[in-house]
């Protein structure tokens, strides 16, 4: 029996096993660098615990919010051509290239309490973005809708535009159509958008850093207002007062949490279809 | 059941084009249109079904449906590629469009399950798509199409994706049940075996252009010029003068020998002409046999190939004739490269373009 060799499979594997390790090393180090009694004292205080229920829960909405505002744009996307598309594509991965600070500092610019908008907000509904969960979902929205607006196109673009033709013929209007063919059958790059915005989102710093140092939201778990920072930037905060042993007891925390979300919420949109 | 009629239809999509189609699918017709890929003829199908901006009109009865849009039209669309809704079993497929209807769940019931018996899908009901077999596949979009009782069934391709005897079968299949509905049916293809078993009338299309509309017989022997007869299979198109025209026969000389067509020409116009005529149309044998055919002509045999179970005999008469065989006539007159034969054909079976 000869064995092929397949020497260029076998170098480029190596290379890119260096890649994976750099990405697996730190977080494992993070990971296991505590031990579980640290974990659970960390756990423990009233700040953390409130800054990773803040994070999911904020980025869970901004992963609703995305899906509801991207989708329309990328069926339209998928499947028109006209004049100026390419400049739209270029607007919606726009975020994907602008530093995280900056896009803060634009937000509040547009959206701070004497602002064109947030100027609206304060004067007819008391209402502020700066420093609220709001301000929170506006600085996740905007650095992670590329993810969503694009993975739902390629959903839409996956889906046989004659399908869509065959359910017109029967009758269906566009909106039918839209309703019952592309979307369901859109669905796996829906959810995967939605997965991808909500990683991102929970682990925005910069943006939500200007935006929202210290979050006041209306908290759902105790049904009163209540005052935390994200975890990422409580990491950053804690960082910088006490140092990186305290800092990263937290991170490993939210490393924990994400990872699994992540394995649970690629395992369930695998599973569909 | 309706007519359909084509006026000026002219439409432009990317390197696409159709240019002023005229024509009338007469009601109740099973109407192939037929030519090269590429001829348009998909996009005059979805042009009817309302997915192209088109100039000039298109009526289905006496409704003019050009500014209609698609789910408005009734027509039944049977695509080339599946586009069964894949999320969906079988009978939801079938169903889908009677939810735009305006009939009881009761009726809408009724016509599911005939539509599933005529089709032959019992059994098939609550399966997906994708567990199905290419015909069956194509069974269920046909019943889809039907299902909603159209005005106009159109058809693009449907058999082109399948394996020659599943073809066949669902060949025989899709006309009957079509029969029984009894629908104006637009059916596209390229192949001419399938359109000479299922069109009442062909519509050759080429190049963005209707160009012959005609029974069969018509099509396959009396096409309007080379093109056509290349497409259809007149693998002997030949060029000669003529040199008489008298009692109905006319006589071309085609480098050096007489052929003889059954036609009358005005011999004061130009005397080059182009004759063809079908290569299963002439006989080959070992001697002049004297039979009713006008044409016999000596040859040598330049060359023998397979065409499928056939063979194709290339023929040096002076002109180069072409002549399908079958194996066992090849066998029986003992062909082989350089053999002398005499090829004879009728002078009603030359057509002169």
């Amino acid at each position: 029996m000869r064995i092929r060799t397949e020497k260029t499979f076998i170098i480029f594997s190596m290379i890119g096993f260096i890649l994976l390790a750099f990405i697996v090393l730190p977080l494992a180090k993070i990971i296991f660098s505590h031990d579980l009694p640290t974990l659970v004292d960390t756990l423990a205080m009233p700040g953390v615990r409130d800054a990773i229920w803040l994070s999911i829960y904020a980025s869970l909405l901004t992963a609703i919010i995305a899906c509801i505002l991207g989708t329309p744009l990328a069926y339209v996307l998928a499947r028109k051509n006209f004049r100026g598309k390419s400049l739209v594509e270029a607007i919606v991965d726009l975020p994907l290239a602008v530093p995280h600070t900056v896009v803060g500092i634009g937000l509040l610019m547009v959206f701070g309490r004497q602002q064109i908008i947030g100027g609206l907000f304060y004067d007819k509904f008391d209402f502020r973005f700066f420093g609220t969960l709001s301000g929170v979902i506006l600085a996740m929205l905007f650095v992670s809708s590329p993810f969503m607006v694009n993975s739902a196109r390629e959903g839409f673009e996956s889906v046989n535009q004659r399908m869509e033709y065959a359910a017109r013929t029967l009758g269906a209007s566009q909106f039918e159509v839209f309703r019952r063919i592309s979307l369901p059958l859109a669905r796996r790059g829906i959810v995967t958008g939605m997965i991808l915005t909500w990683a991102r989102s929970i682990s925005e710093f910069g943006a939500v850093y200007i935006l929202a140092y210290f979050v006041s939201f209306w908290d759902i778990r105790t049904m009163e207002p209540n005052i935390a920072m994200t975890a990422p930037v409580l990491i950053a905060d804690q960082f910088l007062q006490y140092g990186l042993e305290r800092s990263s007891a937290i991170a490993a925390i939210l490393l924990l949490v994400c990872l699994s979300l992540f394995v649970i919420l690629r395992y369930l949109s695998g599973r569909q279809r | 059941m309706s007519q359909i009629t084509f006026n000026d239809v002219s439409c432009t999509l990317g390197k696409f084009e159709l240019i002023n189609i005229n024509a009338i699918i007469n009601s109740g017709e099973f109407f192939v249109l037929l030519g090269p890929t590429g001829a348009g003829k998909t996009i005059l199908l979805e042009a009817i079904a309302g997915f192209h901006t088109i100039t000039g009109s298109i009526m289905i009865g006496d409704k003019d449906i050009t500014d209609l849009v698609p789910e408005k039209r009734n027509i039944g669309f049977g695509f080339q590629d599946y586009t069964l809704f894949p999320h969906l079993t079988v009978e939801e497929n079938i169903r889908f469009g009677l939810k735009y209807r305006n009939i009881s769940s009761a009726q809408a019931d009724r016509r599911v399950r005939e539509l599933i018996a005529i089709s032959k899908l019992e059994g098939f009901e609550q399966r997906k798509p994708d567990t199905l077999s290419g015909g069956e596949r194509q069974r269920v979009t046909l019943a889809r199409a039907l299902v909603i009782q159209p005005e106009v069934l159109l058809l693009d391709e449907p058999l082109s994706a399948l394996d020659e005897q599943t073809k066949e079968v669902l060949r025989d299949e899709i006309h009957r049940i079509i029969s029984t509905f009894n629908v104006t049916t637009i059916y596209v293809t390229h192949d001419q075996t399938e359109a000479a078993m299922l069109g009442d009338r062909i519509g050759i299309m080429m190049k963005g252009c209707m160009i012959q509309v005609g029974t069969p017989t018509e099509i396959f022997y009396q096409p309007v010029n080379e093109e056509v007869a290349a497409f259809v299979g007149m693998e002997n198109i030949l060029e000669g003068l003529v040199t008489s025209s008298e009692e109905g026969i006319t006589t071309i000389n085609v480098n050096g020998s007489n052929l003889h067509v059954i036609s009358t020409y005005d011999t004061q116009k130009t005397k080059t002409v182009r004759v063809c005529l079908r290569p299963e149309d002439i006989i080959l044998s070992q001697t002049a046999v004297k039979t009713s055919a006008r044409n016999l002509i000596k040859g040598t045999v330049t060359r023998l190939s397979p065409y499928g179970t056939l063979i194709r005999v290339q023929v040096d008469c002076g002109y180069p004739l072409t002549v399908i065989i079958s194996r066992r006539s090849m066998e029986d007159l003992h062909l082989e490269v350089g053999s002398v034969v005499y090829a004879s054909f009728k002078a009603s079976t030359v057509h002169m373009l």
